[in-house]
C-alpha cells in the first residue's frame, strides 16, 4: 500500500510533514500566527499521532481502582495485577510498559475523559481529514521520480508567473529537502528500536526530519487498527498488540531524539472512545470520551490531567459512554499556545474560541 | 448590485476585476432589471473579457483542473466516488465547504507548494492511466506518434489549446529524447503538459 506523504512549506521551512491523512486543523495550525520563531535548530515541534478507528481509552489507560470497570468488562478487562499502576487508580496497559519510564521521568502526561463535545459516535468523515495543498511527487522508481521532478521544475521555472512561480519554487525546494533526508540511510541514536511496520517507520522519518533542522513545526502520522468491535482482548490480544507497537514507537522516538525532546511534544489522539460495557462479541462499540497521551520535554508529566467523571451509569454520557470532561480542542490549543507560541488560536477550529482557563495544564503557563 | 457584478467579473474575468467590466455588468443589470443572462452577456461580450491581461489570468480550481484534464485527454471516468476523492485531495472536497460562502475564486486559495505538487502527480497519473476513478482507455485525443515534434504539436493543440510556451516545448522535447517506447513517450508528454504551468490556467 502506498502511503501518502504531504508537506507544507512556509517561509523557507518544511513546516508540516504528514504521513497519512492529516486532519484539517493541522494545516490551519501551521498557518496561524506565531510569536517570532527561533531558528530551525531550536524550533518547537508538535507531533500528532492519530489512532484511527477510535481507541478504547479505558483499556489503554485502565481505571483499575474502579470495580465498575471490572464488572462491566468481564471478558476484556485488564487484570489489576497486570496493569502498570500510575497513581493508585489509573494504570498503563501492560503492553505500554515502554512508556512507564517516561511517566516516571515526568515527561509523559495523560488526559483521560477527553474527546469531542459533539454527540456523534460515527467515525469522522474521511473527507474532514483532507486538506488542500501538500505534495510528494509519487512515482514508482526514485530515478523516474527525480527525473519528473526536475522536468516539472524546468517547466515552472521557464513559463510560470506570479503565484504559480513562487509556489512552485517552494514546492521543489521541499521535494529536495525530503530527498536529502533519506530514511534508508538513517541510524537512530542511542540504540532506539523502532517497531517494524508503518507506525515505526513514520516516527523514524519524523525524528530524522526534526534532527535535520528543516524548519519542521508540525508532524503527523496515523496508525490504524483501533476499531475493536470484536475480540478486543484484555491483557493480551488484538488491542494489546496495537498498544505494544504504539508504546514501542513512542519510546523509541523519545530515546532517538534524546536531548532534542526538550523542543518536542507528541500528542496521541483518536476520534472518540468506546463503550464502557463490553459488547456481545467481546469487543466494544463506538463511545464518547477516550484518553490521550502528551509526551515530551516541555510537558508537565507524571500526572493525570482532566477531570475523571466516573464510570457509574448516572455519570456516563447517555448512560452508556465515558463522558467528555475535557474538550480535545482545549488541549490542542494549549499545546499550540504554550508549546508552539501560537498567537492566533481562533481560526484553528471554526466556531470555537479556546480559553486558557480551560487548558488542561499539560504545559507550564 | 455592484457587489454581485464585481463578484461575477471576478469569477469570469480576473481575480482583480477591471472597473470597466464591472460597470458594464452594473449597466446591464439596471437595463434588464436584474436579468442575469443580460448581465453575463455584458461581461463576456465586453472589451475586457478578451483583453490580453485577462486571458488565462485565472488559475483553475481543483474541480476545474480535474474536469478539464479528463476532457483534454478524452478520459472515461468510472461510476465510483474515487474521482471526487481526487478532487478532494487537491483541496476542494465537493459540497463540503463550510457555509455561508462557497469555495473561493481567487488563485491564492488554490495555489501553494503542496497543491501544485498534487496537480503534477495527478497529471502524471492520469496520463499513465493510473488516476483513481478513471477507466483505462486506449483511444485518446493524443495517439502514439512517431516523432517528438509531432507528439508535442498534438499535445499543444489538443491539451493546451495552442498555448504551449517555447520553454515547455523544449523541456518536453529534451525529456522525450531518450524514450523509445511511443506509449511511454506519449504518457510523459501528456503528463508534463497536464501538470505544467500552462494547464493550471483557465
Amino acid at each position: 500500500m502506498s502511503i501518502s506523504r504531504r508537506v507544507f512549506v512556509k517561509s523557507g521551512g518544511l513546516a508540516l510533514f504528514s504521513v497519512g491523512l492529516d486532519p484539517l486543523f493541522l494545516a490551519r495550525a501551521v498557518f496561524t500566527s506565531y510569536k517570532p520563531l527561533p531558528p530551525h535548530a531550536g524550533r518547537p515541534v508538535l507531533v500528532c499521532l492519530f489512532q484511527r478507528g477510535a481507541v478504547d481509552g479505558l483499556n489503554m489507560i485502565v481505571p483499575h481502582g474502579d470495580s465498575l470497570y471490572y464488572s462491566e468488562r468481564p471478558r476484556i478487562a485488564v487484570p489489576a495485577t497486570d496493569v502498570m499502576d500510575l497513581d493508585g487508580y489509573f494504570g498503563l496497559h501492560p503492553r505500554l510498559a515502554a512508556l512507564k519510564p517516561l511517566w516516571d521521568s515526568k515527561t509523559l502526561a495523560i488526559v483521560h475523559a477527553i474527546g469531542s463535545p459533539n454527540a456523534t459516535r460515527s467515525h469522522f468523515d474521511a473527507q474532514d481529514y483532507m486538506e488542500s495543498g501538500t505534495p510528494g511527487v509519487k512515482a514508482p522508481q526514485p530515478a523516474a521520480r527525480d527525473r519528473l521532478t526536475r522536468a516539472f521544475e524546468e517547466l515552472y521555472a521557464g513559463s510560470s508567473t506570479g503565484l504559480l512561480s513562487s509556489s512552485s519554487q517552494e514546492a521543489f525546494e521541499a521535494v529536495q529537502t525530503l530527498q536529502r533526508v533519506d530514511p534508508t540511510q538513517y541510524q537512530p541514536a542511542a540504540g532506539a528500536d523502532y517497531p517494524r511496520g508503518r507506525l515505526g517507520k513514520a516516527m523514524l522519518e519524523i525524528a530524522q526530519l526534526i534532527k535535520a533542522d528543516v524548519g519542521l513545526q508540525v508532524a503527523f502520522a496515523d496508525v490504524t487498527g483501533w476499531d475493536t468491535h470484536v475480540n478486543q482482548g484484555g491483557g493480551d490480544g488484538q488491542l494489546a498488540t496495537r498498544l505494544a507497537e504504539l508504546g514501542q514507537a513512542l519510546a523509541a522516538f523519545s530515546r532517538d531524539l534524546g536531548e532534542r525532546m526538550r523542543d518536542v511534544v507528541v500528542l496521541t489522539m483518536s476520534e472518540f472512545g468506546r463503550t464502557v460495557r463490553e459488547n456481545g462479541n467481546a469487543g466494544t462499540d463506538h463511545g464518547h470520551a477516550t484518553a490521550m497521551l502528551v509526551l515530551g520535554g516541555p510537558v508537565r508529566g507524571g500526572r493525570m490531567l482532566g477531570r475523571w467523571p466516573g464510570l457509574d451509569p448516572a455519570q456516563r454520557f447517555e448512560g452508556r459512554d465515558l463522558a467528555v470532561t475535557t474538550d480535545f480542542r482545549d488541549l490542542f490549543a494549549e499545546l499550540l499556545a504554550r508549546h508552539m507560541g501560537a498567537t492566533g488560536l481562533d481560526a484553528i477550529f471554526p466556531g470555537f474560541m479556546p480559553d486558557p482557563a480551560r487548558f488542561p495544564g499539560a504545559i507550564s503557563a | 448590485m455592484h457587489h454581485v457584478s464585481w463578484k461575477l467579473c471576478q469569477r469570469f474575468v480576473n481575480d482583480d476585476p477591471p472597473d470597466g467590466c464591472v460597470d458594464d455588468a452594473v449597466a446591464a443589470w439596471k437595463r434588464s432589471k436584474g436579468d442575469i443572462r443580460e448581465v453575463l452577456r455584458a461581461i463576456v461580450s465586453g472589451p475586457d473579457f478578451w483583453a490580453a491581461r485577462n486571458v488565462r489570468a485565472k488559475v483553475k480550481t481543483p474541480l476545474e483542473f480535474v474536469v478539464s484534464a479528463l476532457r483534454a485527454v478524452g478520459a472515461d471516468p468510472d461510476t465510483t466516488a474515487r474521482l471526487a476523492q481526487v478532487v478532494a485531495r487537491l483541496g476542494e472536497p465537493l459540497y463540503l465547504h463550510v457555509a455561508p460562502d462557497g469555495y473561493p475564486e481567487m488563485e491564492a486559495a488554490w495555489v501553494n507548494s503542496g497543491a501544485l505538487l498534487d496537480r503534477m502527480n495527478a497529471g502524471v497519473a492520469l496520463a499513465a492511466g493510473k488516476l483513481p476513478g478513471v477507466n483505462p482507455t486506449t483511444d485518446s485525443a493524443v495517439g502514439a506518434l512517431a516523432t517528438p515534434d509531432e507528439l508535442i504539436a498534438v499535445v499543444d493543440r489538443e491539451i493546451l489549446g495552442g498555448t504551449m510556451s517555447g520553454n515547455t516545448k523544449q523541456v518536453i522535447k529534451r525529456q522525450l529524447a531518450d524514450i523509445g517506447d511511443p506509449q511511454q513517450a506519449r504518457a510523459l508528454a501528456i503528463g508534463l503538459a497536464l501538470g505544467g504551468p500552462e494547464f493550471q490556467r483557465q
